[in-house]
């Protein structure tokens, strides 16, 4: 059907206009994910299209529009490494929508172009769903509404379509928050999920010297924790994640022996949690020292680890109680593999151990040897220990003397094996920092921590930190203030930065807060917590019950929406056309008093003219209400508040005396 | 006419193509974060779900309330455009972007801010005498965000006369003469006797200006002609050959217009329906109504 004459093919061009402002809105959060390239070429086209319009520069041919499609694809394509997947499309959308502009001929054009610009709105939450984000995805949506609106009704200014977009948007507001509430929740996925781009932070299934330490610098955060009581001392902070029991010569590895555990442990102390777990895209769930039983489609490991089915690609919202006083029990059969070590190498620190065990009444006396060993021979902690050469545990023990926590508890083990006593290394995090808004606990990357569990017979298996017999610091105040001074990041050493950084503090905080609140109300509203809202008191269990809460919640949705339109048509009346005539004409009754009256016939911009002949001093006062006048009575209108100040400018017009 | 005013009782919606295409656009939004458990992406896809719905009452407020203060058609011949002239203005709240139409007439797209009445003119070409009904008004608007087109079916009962296609032919006149002669009958103003001169008046006809009598300095005066009552030409239907009706009709038409013209004192004889001499505008309608309403005999 066709549309529209005159007034919308007059606007065509401010069309076009208005409709690149609001893709380079949507563009923007993409900028710094695309290859700059995507952004230099959609900025490109964008500018030609503009440019088109704006200067009437004549439009490219079809035939280099259709040209350049294949380009922008092809380069997308090789820029991803041919790879098919969500980075991929949302490439390939950006370029067909670089070159789509080019094309806008119809209102047809101006439509899909609008719906291809909430689409990219959308497509950019595969990347970040922030707080910061999703108030950025408001704004940007509109903006595309009010362009919509233009393409609709071109009869009126932006502004005001901006002002009627966010008023529906408001309006809809309710509607969208019960349907939030109510829309049933996936569980698994309709299609495979494939992420391959995203990066893997954290713990790989092998420690090597290094490992660890090339994540200190990294502030990232792993997980948020909301204590349901007391925050432990630091010293409890242990976060136990995957527990390494083969030692290949260098590197500790994890066997994926351990069984899944079956009969509960003994233990007291006990804290309860919920852990708030970033992707990381490893299988491993973090808890504390040590967890009682694991939730619901996770496995308890023999060795207290917590292992998914799944890795984690999506923040994930479990909450655990443990013990922080437990006896493991007798050793399995199955745990004698942390006796293994390789048959050959290492000569020294075998002949160490062996020396001590000798010495030595009892397992615990051992391992107070090699703490005290550690502690009495000068061995540094730091992040950029000397390279470690052949043997690694004796070149460590009796050369280089200088590593991280990886470094400690591998030769700490290694130690312990030598000795007959079983060991293995657990990895995992050590700490956090209490957010004073809120009360919980960020673990971050840089937390990242490896200490080591010996098996002796009076206590079971017993957590012992050698890194913390090095650097008691590290346990109470983290892992920057253990460094070096050299190697703290400069915030902590320069005091001019520090005296910054105690301000900056709190407003890093109170943001986190802000945005784990919506990580956990928001983004982790999971089909779980949808039942529990739902199922909230007994007798509203029932799934009858449910659907009546439903359909009550929506309608209260919709009467909500339904009331702030009328509540929104209050304040925005028409003009009415006696009430303007009226003011114009008290007026002229004014203006009488000291000039010639309006002549009947005469028009209000004539009368105007002659006034201020009359009347210069008045000239400005008087152009100002006429022009309203005119604008109210003869032109496009305005809004009721026009109306009012067209009567309190009469109201306010002043015949002063000349002099 | 009474005024009418657009009400919600008589609003239709149905969602337009772009309505669908966004629909579509919307659940794979939903499909989509779902997927990928993506809750913000719900989010904004309920966010604009729900604000299409809002734009529904926008919609529905943007034609409610709408009052057509009248509407007229003066008459034409078949073959010419009939003008529809509307009056309407807003009610209570501004309407925008709004389109009138009638079923075969182009759509007018207008915005109605303030109460000040608007003219509207709504064209459609007509080519059958008769009364010519235009239909139901047909009041739409797709406004704010194209998504949905409302539309309200006015019915204002109202018709333009459209008087029969005027073909000029031989003149099937019947010429009486009533009365004794040209003495005696009434005079009327006419072009065919000159009686006298007369001073000229505002708002005579130039043509009639004695200029010889101008140019000897004896003012302006004018020439009178007249026609005496005695010439009176009736149009008869039964003596005219030819065998359509339509066609006969037209050629009365072209007649009584030239009639008019050359102000002749003249009638219309119709089967059923005669009318007798007279001349003057109300006389010309009066016959042109009566060949527009004309029913033939079967």
């Amino acid at each position: 059907m066709k549309y529209p004459g005159s007034s919308i093919m007059k606007n065509a061009g401010k069309d076009i206009s208005l409709i690149l402002f609001a893709l380079v809105i949507a563009s923007i959060p993409y900028w710094v994910r695309l290859p700059i390239w995507i952004t230099v070429w959609c900025l490109l086209f964008w500018g030609a299209a503009f440019l088109t319009n704006y200067r009437n520069w004549p439009p490219p041919k079809p035939w280099m529009r259709q040209m350049m499609i294949p380009i922008g694809l092809s380069g997308v394509w090789f820029s991803y490494g041919g790879v098919l997947a969500g980075d991929t499309f949302v490439g390939m959308l950006t370029i067909m929508l670089s070159l789509k502009p080019l094309e806008i001929q119809t209102r047809r054009d101006k439509m899909i172009t609008v719906f291809l610009s909430y689409f990219l709105i959308l497509t950019h939450l595969l990347y970040d769903t922030s707080f910061l984000i999703a108030i950025y995805m408001l704004v940007s949506v509109c903006i595309t509404t009010a362009v919509l609106i233009h393409i609709n009704h071109a009869g009126a200014g932006i502004t005001a379509h901006l002002k009627l977009s966010a008023r529906i948007m408001i309006q809809a507001f309710p509607l969208t928050i019960t349907l939030f509430i109510l829309f049933p929740r996936l569980q698994g996925h309709f299609w495979g999920v494939y992420n391959p781009a995203a990066e893997q932070t954290g713990f790989s299934e092998k420690l090597s010297p290094g490992g660890i330490s090339s994540l200190a610098q990294n502030n990232a955060i792993a997980f948020r924790v909301d204590f349901h009581g007391q925050i432990p001392a630091p010293s409890r902070l242990y976060w136990r994640g995957i527990v390494f029991w083969h030692f290949n010569g260098r590197d500790w590895e994890w066997s994926g022996r351990a069984p899944t555990r079956q009969s509960s442990f003994a233990g007291s102390e006990t804290v309860e949690y919920t852990v708030s777990l970033e992707p990381h895209y490893r299988r491993w769930w973090f808890a504390l020292d040590l967890p009682e039983s694991a939730p619901q489609r996770v496995r308890l490991l023999d060795d207290f680890t917590l292992i998914s089915w799944r890795r984690v690609t999506e923040r994930t919202v479990y909450t655990l109680r443990s013990h922080a006083a437990y006896h493991t029990g007798p050793l399995r059969f199955w745990e004698t593999s942390a006796l293994e070590l390789p048959p050959r190498g290492n000569p020294r620190a075998k002949a160490l151990a062996q020396e001590w065990s000798r010495r030595s009444p009892g397992p615990e006396a051992m391992v107070a040897a090699a703490l005290s060993f550690f502690r009495e021979n000068g061995f540094a902690y730091t992040l950029r220990p000397a390279p470690l050469e052949g043997d690694s545990i004796d070149d460590f023990l009796f050369r280089t003397r200088s590593g991280y926590c990886e470094h400690f508890a591998s030769a700490f083990a290694f130690l312990m094996r030598a000795a007959q006593i079983p060991a293995r290394i657990v990895g995992g995090y050590l700490g956090g920092e209490r957010n004073p808004f809120g009360n919980y606990l960020i673990v971050r990357q840089s937390d990242a921590h490896a200490w080591v569990e010996v098996w002796l017979p009076q206590t079971g298996w017993t957590r012992i930190d050698p890194t913390s017999a090095i650097v008691p610091a590290r346990v109470e105040q983290g892992p920057a203030a253990a460094l070096p001074p050299a190697e703290r990041p400069i915030f902590l050493t320069s005091q001019y930065l520090a005296g910054l950084y105690r301000y900056w503090k709190p407003v890093q905080f109170a943001w986190d807060r802000v945005n784990s609140g919506w990580n956990l109300r928001v983004l982790g509203y999971t089909r779980e917590q949808q039942r529990e809202l739902l199922a909230s008191g007994e007798t509203m269990g029932a799934p009858a019950m449910r659907i009546v809460i439903g359909i009550l919640f929506l309608s209260a949705a919709i009467a909500a929406g339904v009331g702030f339109f009328y509540w929104g048509l209050k304040k925005t009346g028409p003009i009415q056309a006696e009430r303007v005539q009226e003011s114009y004409e008290i007026f002229c009754r004014k203006l009488a008093r000291t000039t010639r009256p309006r002549r009947p016939e005469q028009g209000p911009v004539d009368y105007a003219r002659q006034v201020a002949r009359e009347r210069a001093d008045l000239a400005e006062g008087v152009e100002a209400i006429t022009g309203l006048y005119v604008r109210l009575r003869y032109g496009r209108g305005g809004g009721a508040r026009d109306e009012e100040r067209l009567r309190a400018l009469v109201q306010n017009f002043k015949l002063q005396r000349r002099c | 006419m009474q005024t009418v005013t657009t009400c919600r009782k008589n609003i239709r919606f149905r969602p337009t193509g772009y309505g669908v295409y966004f629909a579509v656009i919307v659940a794979a939004m939903i499909l989509g974060s779902l997927n990928y458990n993506n809750n913000l992406g719900l989010l904004l896809a309920f966010l604009l779900g729900g604000m299409a719905a809002a734009s529904l009452l926008h919609a529905y407020k943007n034609l409610t309330g709408l009052q057509i203060l009248s509407a007229a058609a003066r008459p034409v011949f078949a073959g010419e455009t009939a003008v529809y002239e509307l009056q309407v203005c807003a009610g209570s709240l501004p309407h925008r972007a709004i389109s009138f139409s009638f079923q075969q007439a182009e759509e007018m797209y207008q915005d109605m801010i303030t109460g000040i009445p608007r003219r509207l003119l709504l064209r459609i070409p007509v080519d059958q005498r008769g009364p010519h009904d235009p239909g139901p008004l047909r009041i739409e608007t797709r406004y704010p965000f194209g998504l949905f087109r409302l539309t309200a079916h006015v019915s204002l009962d109202i018709r333009c006369l459209v008087y029969p296609k005027p073909v000029s032919g031989p003149l099937a006149a019947v010429q009486s003469y009533a009365g004794s002669g040209s003495e005696g009958g009434k005079e009327l103003p006419g072009i065919d006797d000159f009686k006298e001169l007369q001073p000229y008046l505002p708002g005579e006809p130039v043509e009639h200006i004695y200029w010889k009598a101008f140019s000897r300095g004896q003012g302006l005066q004018v020439k009178r002609f007249v026609e005496h009552a005695g010439t009176v030409v009736i149009f008869d239907w039964n003596t005219m050959k030819g065998a359509k009706a339509e066609h006969k009709l037209s050629r009365l038409c072209d007649a009584v217009l030239k009639a008019h013209r050359f102000n002749l004192f003249y009638g219309l004889n119709l089967p059923g329906k005669s009318i007798l001499p007279d001349a003057g505008n109300p006389h010309r309608q009066n016959c042109l109504k009566a060949l527009a309403l004309f029913q033939p005999p079967v």
